[in-house]
């Protein structure tokens, strides 16, 4: 079938080449972050037929995650251009565009390719205007939940709002089902930033207002972290969540370990994966629960966080051509669909026939995607989001009070954004 | 009766002893031993419960072997980082030796003024944080290389071989000067002023006399100065962007990712990019422990 | 050698031998030091083509030393560090070379593996370690700590964690938790003294070989307990070596980056984690400046005291 696909996939892309003129000794440097998407060897797959199709030579490198800013930073201050394209996160958009780090690609983009993708995802990339990645990679946040728990603990299907979903979590322990019924990664990284993003989310609000002023430390994000913190305060949240990234997260579901937790999509496979999964069947993936007074506000009654990837260029490159070719094949429709395994950007693959039966639970990802929230989109986001996770933390932590801890982190992010 | 009681307590403080040094041993050997051991594992029993699995049952080299591939993106990445960290700190300790014995033997033998505050800075110099210079250096570089880019050059310093060993070598040369001059110290003068009333110049008296007697301060220096730069992270990590000039540390540390954890190819390749260092340091051994003594605690 | 030619004066040959090196040494590490202080006047950061500055005076220090939190608090845990991996690194280092200095079989073999975990390199040995901390059922450490029996068999520490050690005991928890202690600062501890004890060992052991055994038969004869003779006799004379030891690893753990920056990346803040996180992550330049210049001349200060030991013990 893969190959059936990826033969599929070359008679496409074969057509599609009759636009590209190849240009012998051509060269782009690319670097992407290794993490649970596309594997390294999946990446250098797409980059292997392109360079066969357009003549372009195609020269990957991977970093981990928390380096690729700085490398991708530092490459774009020199003078002598590194890289030429390298795949952005969403949170560093403001950032990047306010400095001139990356290309505005909007004069590239086809009004067709702007219209075939849906604006919760497009937004992510625009700042001041101007569109400055094409979205590569769709993450975002998902409830999973082990429906045998919740069956033996007396319910019969997964709670709909976080009222309910607590209400099942204190029978769950009380029945001694599990010990711990919830768990998450809320260590002081940005995996942290990002559960509070939607958590705040399921409270009806967002932590940033529209003007990019924080608004966090009253309403929706208050109460997001009360709630955090009255889930560890009862038990019902693992005490590892204070330490767990999202694999460790995802570890303790998979081992049966926890009824509920949020988690990014990497965690559908590895859940249903025989070899490393102990709740293949039970577990289950859903839309996030909000609260019961948020019910009606959102079209389908979830909120999630976006974690986006789009492929950008730099603006240093001296390839500029040769490298927009690459992104644009490499976020093409007929690439997404050989990779169905990620949750493809294009509304058309989307919502096509062969999506759906590719993938069951499209339907459920496309909800969620509809409603994500984003992390604030600021210039200084690292700085930003730096204090947001020691002040979480600490509030987690019981070392300060949640509303003293917000007002804390609003004060000192009011001043590194020069409020 | 007394005699067999003292002979009691001897044996007792044998066996004390030879438990001291079967756990020094144990201590030393075990974390090393085991990063190997894992890097014989295939990734699913890597991840299996520890209580019942310490050894492979499937042993596989597929992560030794995926390393020297050079058809693999792995192979290619690792065989390019193993490259760059030899020419570096190959040309690193050359440089050094040169620059840095001529510096300690003037240090070490002839009078002249301020000699003393010159010691004393070079060893200081050795001391500040490589994290400190990070930032003004990355400024510095990318000055240079706008100019050069402006004077159409086509040679840079960044992301290239070449930035690092300049940078490695002025970290390390103040180290250099300090244990050769130690060394020096130790030979006696009246070797080179027997050789002089021969009729040698200062300059023949140090190849001919100095230089074969200091061969095992040179040993040791230069292996000092292989494993300095061998091993450092920082620089490498803000300077060196591809397989032009990325180093092993580098490769070592960007193994892996959010959401994996690729600890079957780190023990491996952490294993092999620690034998260069260890198989140097073994076999000069005496060398070492003489330079380190000369270098710490002699001036 | 009919003609020989006139030799060199001493300066003149000292002032050749000397150059390159010390024009390197003034170039590529004395004058980024100047423009570190230069630039830490200045609100720097980097933009498109170039940096952006504007001269802000010596704000960025009053922020540092008045303002921000992070600062104390980066100052403290690296004092902690400091202080615990010496404290350890020493009681250690001693313990074995004393052992190691005793007569047994394959002593010479012993003594060469020691030298294995100081050859190490940093990166590899932080990346072996965070495998064996593994928090889960797969890390080593917590295998070990099954089999020993010491943790129940479906118990698994995160060893990388931030809880703070000693937490429940009044003051002392307050204290640790003020100092910013945790159980990951403490596996990072150990992990840092297995690669370093070796050359502590090392260098109390040669000083030890250089003690003339007619000390202790002395002592011997007088009856003194083993530990009256190792606080009498060997303490005082290790006193110089120790001394060394002392102010060149003060030195070298308070500049402590690598092995933090990998296994925690900017969770804990120790002073050189702090530095890199606000130049070359935060891009603030200036204020990563100041911050530079303020560790650099800390440590040269230290670095100062040594070579001032060092001169000491030399005459």
């Amino acid at each position: 079938m893969k190959k059936f696909i990826l033969v599929l996939l070359m008679v496409g892309v074969l057509l599609v080449s009759g636009a590209f003129t190849a240009l012998a000794a051509e060269e782009i440097n690319v670097i992407y972050m290794a993490q649970a998407a596309y594997q390294p060897n999946e990446v250098r797959d797409m980059a292997d037929l392109f360079e066969e199709l357009s003549g372009i030579k195609v020269n990957l490198e991977f970093v981990r995650y928390d380096e690729q800013h700085e490398k991708v930073v530092s490459s774009a201050v020199a003078p002598i251009p590194t890289y030429d394209v390298f795949s952005l996160d969403l949170i560093w958009t403001a950032e990047f565009a306010s400095k001139g780090f990356c290309v505005a690609l909007d004069d590239y983009m086809s009004p067709a390719v702007k219209e075939d993708i849906a604006p919760a995802i497009m937004d992510a990339f625009v700042f001041d205007g101007k569109t400055w990645a094409m979205p590569f990679l769709a993450n975002f946040q998902l409830f999973f939940y082990n429906i045998d728990m919740i069956k033996k603990a007396g319910f019969d299907a997964a709670p709909k709002t976080l009222e309910e979903m607590v209400e099942q979590m204190e029978a769950i322990k009380a029945k001694g089902i599990c010990k711990y019924p919830w768990t998450d990664s809320w260590n002081q990284k940005e995996g942290l930033t990002c559960e509070y993003v939607w958590l705040t989310g399921a409270f009806g609000g967002d932590t940033f207002d529209k003007d990019a002023k924080p608004i966090f430390n009253t309403g929706p994000g208050l109460k997001a972290l009360e709630f955090m913190v009255m889930l560890l305060d009862k038990e019902l949240a693992s005490p590892k969540s204070l330490t767990n990234d999202e694999p460790a997260a995802r570890d303790d579901f998979i081992a049966g370990n926890a009824a509920f937790t949020s988690n990014w999509t990497f965690q559908y496979g590895s859940m249903n994966d025989p070899s490393i999964s102990k709740v293949v069947g039970a577990g289950k993936m859903g839309l996030l629960p909000v609260a019961k007074d948020v019910l009606g506000k959102y079209t389908y009654d979830t909120a999630s966080v976006s974690g986006f990837q789009g492929a950008a260029i730099l603006a240093n490159s001296k390839n500029k051509e040769a490298a927009w070719k690459y992104v644009r094949f490499i976020t093409s429709p007929i690439v997404q669909r050989a990779y169905l395994t990620e949750m493809p950007v294009w509304t058309s693959v989307q919502t096509s026939a062969y999506a759906k039966t590719m993938d069951p639970v499209i339907d459920i990802k496309a909800k969620e995607i509809a409603s994500v929230h984003h992390r604030p989109k600021v210039p200084p986001y690292p700085e930003v989001s730096s204090i947001l996770q020691r002040y979480i933390h600490s509030a987690l932590t019981g070392k300060m009070e949640p509303k003293a801890a917000l007002d804390k982190a609003k004060t000192e992010i009011e001043a590194v954004m020069g409020l | 009766m007394g005699i067999r009681k003292a002979r009691m307590k001897k044996y007792i403080s044998r066996i004390i002893l030879y438990v001291l040094v079967v756990l020094i041993v144990v201590w030393t050997l075990a974390p090393f031993t085991w990063l190997f051991i894992s890097g014989l594992f295939p990734y699913k029993e890597l991840i299996s419960d520890r209580t019942t699995s310490w050894f492979p049952e499937n042993p596989t080299l597929k992560n030794f072997q995926a390393m020297f591939d050079m058809s693999s993106h792995i192979g290619q990445r690792f065989m390019a980082a193993l490259r760059n960290s030899l020419i570096i700190s190959g040309s690193v300790t050359i440089i050094c030796l040169i620059f840095g014995t001529l510096a300690a033997y003037a240090l070490a033998r002839l009078k002249f003024p301020f000699k003393n505050n010159i010691v004393m800075s070079l060893i200081s110099i050795r001391m500040i944080p490589t994290v400190a210079l990070v930032i003004p250096f990355f400024i510095i570089i990318r000055t240079f290389d706008y100019y050069l880019i402006q004077a159409n050059s086509n040679f840079h310093f960044y992301d290239t071989k070449i930035n690092l060993i300049i940078l490695y070598v002025t970290f390390i040369l103040g180290f250099v000067i300090w244990i050769m001059r130690g060394f020096f110290l130790t030979i006696p003068t009246e070797l080179e002023e027997a050789a002089r009333i021969d009729g040698c110049t200062r300059t023949q008296a140090l190849i001919k006399i100095v230089l074969p007697l200091s061969a095992p301060g040179l040993v040791a220096t230069g292996i000092f100065t292989f494993l300095l730069a061998w091993d450092e992270f920082v620089l490498a990590m803000v300077f060196t962007k591809t397989t032009n000039s990325i180093t092993i540390p580098v490769y070592i540390a960007a193994l892996g990712s959010q959401y994996i954890h690729a600890f079957d190819q780190i023990a491996a390749s952490g294993f092999v990019a620690s034998l260069p260092p260890i198989i140097l340091a073994l076999i000069f051994q005496k060398f070492l422990i003489k330079g380190l003594t000369a270098g710490s605690t002699k001036g | 050698m009919s003609i020989r030619r006139q030799e060199l004066s001493s300066k003149q040959l000292a002032l050749i031998l000397l150059l390159p090196s010390i024009l390197i040494i003034l170039c590529v590490v004395i004058g980024p030091l100047v423009f570190a202080f230069y630039l830490s006047f200045f609100k720097a950061e980097p933009i498109i083509g170039g940096i952006s500055t504007k001269f802000i005076g010596i704000s960025n220090y009053i922020y540092y030393f008045l303002k921000d939190p992070l600062f104390w608090s980066a100052v403290r845990v690296t004092t902690y560090f400091t202080v615990v991996s010496l404290v350890i690194e020493l009681i250690l280092g001693i313990s074995m070379a004393l052992v190691l200095n005793k007569s047994f079989i394959g002593r010479s073999f012993v003594r060469s593996i020691i030298l294995l975990p100081w050859a190490l390199p940093t990166v590899v040995n932080a990346r072996m370690w965070e495998w064996i901390y593994a928090g889960s059922s797969f890390g080593a450490l917590n295998g070990l700590m099954k089999v020993l029996h010491i943790f129940p068999a479906d118990y698994d520490k995160v060893w990388l964690g931030f809880d703070v050690p000693l937490q429940n005991i009044p003051l002392i928890g307050n204290f640790m938790e003020w100092v910013g202690a945790s159980t990951a600062l403490n596996m990072i501890i150990l992990a840092d003294t297995w690669k370093v004890t070796p050359l502590v060992t090392l260098l109390v052991l040669a000083a030890l070989q250089t003690f003339p055994d007619s000390l202790y038969e002395a002592a011997g004869i007088d009856g003194a307990s083993s530990w009256s003779q190792f606080w009498n006799i060997t303490l005082p004379l290790l006193r110089p070596v120790l001394l060394v030891v002392l102010v060149l690893r003060t030195m070298e753990l308070f500049r402590v980056f690598d092995i933090i920056y990998i296994l925690m990346q900017y969770s804990i803040r120790v002073v050189g984690v702090y530095t890199f996180e606000t130049g070359m992550k935060f891009l603030n330049f200036g204020r990563g400046s100041a911050l530079s210049f303020l560790v650099g001349l800390f440590i040269l200060g230290i670095a100062l005291i040594y070579v001032r030991v060092l001169y000491s013990e030399e005459t």
